[in-house]
């Protein structure tokens, strides 16, 4: 079982905080679900993990051992879906999936997966939202990460493929630890095994549906 | 190792690369195109890639590859296509 630790993670934004000495810890084969409304620093609490947005301070652990930021990309322990759709949109389905998997055993359980034969020849500009953010899963999941942090994966998806994305990280889950963000609280609700919530900079424990509702983030169930 | 990645990301910083290179080449004179394409060409280069695509660095960074890295490698495979082209070109100027 591989861990993610961290602690004492700050993040100042013009002397505003944004994240106040979050701590933090995701164990492979569990799936966490962050909360906050817009602004709260979510995305930035993501972007801190990966590396791609300095903190102010933050003690980062995989398995024990400290990663400092800048050798968090090289180190191929994390993985990251952006808010946006990061896929050169010139080229086809089948040719970014030789980009990410160089292996065709690996290409193969790509191109196995539900529903891929329907597009793998089209272009990534004429996929649906749901395809794309489909596709951005399968490639990113099955890339050899222990860890994986999505921002919003279900947002704007159709029903049909909001099914297909929970089925697969339910099986993502098997060999990883998942950190998802996403306003479609009820869709992350079905598929988290914890829960907090980011208000004011600080983390709150989320035990039921109702402390959103108690700390403010919905107005009723 | 992402080879077809690589060659990607290699193609595209080069696409704007041999624009500006080209251009300032039929200006100037094209041994400036030499020296641009493996030297400022890679900047303007970067630059215009992180105008119209920086989202697809994203690509990049999940498979391993930070910015450094990449454009490290872009500028090692430069040195590598332009030392040669530059020498035939100064022969076929010298003759």
């Amino acid at each position: 079982m591989d861990v993610l630790e961290v602690d004492q993670l700050s993040k100042l934004y013009r002397n505003k905080v944004i994240l106040n000495n979050i701590k933090l810890r995701c164990s492979t084969g569990e799936i966490i679900g962050v909360f906050g409304r817009n602004g709260s620093g979510k995305s930035t609490l993501l972007k801190i993990l990966f590396g791609t947005l300095k903190a102010n301070t933050i003690t980062l652990k995989i398995n024990s051992k400290v990663t400092l930021q800048k050798e968090i990309i090289s180190s191929k322990n994390i993985g990251y879906l952006p808010q946006h759709s990061f896929l050169p949109k010139e080229l086809k389905v089948r040719e970014v999936i030789s980009l990410f998997f160089e292996n065709g055993d690996k290409q193969d359980v790509i191109f196995y997966a539900p529903r891929v034969s329907s597009f793998e020849s089209r272009k990534i500009s004429a996929l649906s939202l749901g395809e794309l953010r489909y596709l951005e899963l399968l490639l990113i999941g099955h890339l050899n990460h222990s860890f994986l942090l999505l921002d919003e994966p279900f947002s704007m998806i159709e029903p049909l493929y909001k099914e297909i994305i929970a089925n697969l990280l339910m099986q993502l889950k098997k060999d990883k630890g998942i950190i998802i963000t996403d306003h479609y609280y009820e869709d992350v609700l079905k598929i988290t095994d914890r829960n907090f919530l980011i208000k004011n900079g600080n983390k709150i424990e989320i035990n039921e549906t109702n402390d959103l509702v108690k700390n403010g983030y919905l107005t009723s169930l | 190792m992402y080879p077809k990645a690589i060659w990607k990301y290699f193609l595209d910083i080069n696409f704007f690369n041999i624009v500006f290179s080209l251009t300032i080449g039929f200006v100037l004179d094209f041994f400036w195109s030499f020296i641009l394409f493996c030297s400022f060409g890679i900047l303007i280069g970067f630059l215009a890639y992180n105008l119209f695509k920086k989202h697809e660095y994203y690509t990049y960074y999940n498979l391993g590859y930070t910015k450094s890295v990449l454009i490290k490698k872009v500028w090692t495979l430069n040195f590598l296509i332009s030392a040669p082209l530059f020498l035939i070109y100064i022969l076929i100027v010298k003759t």
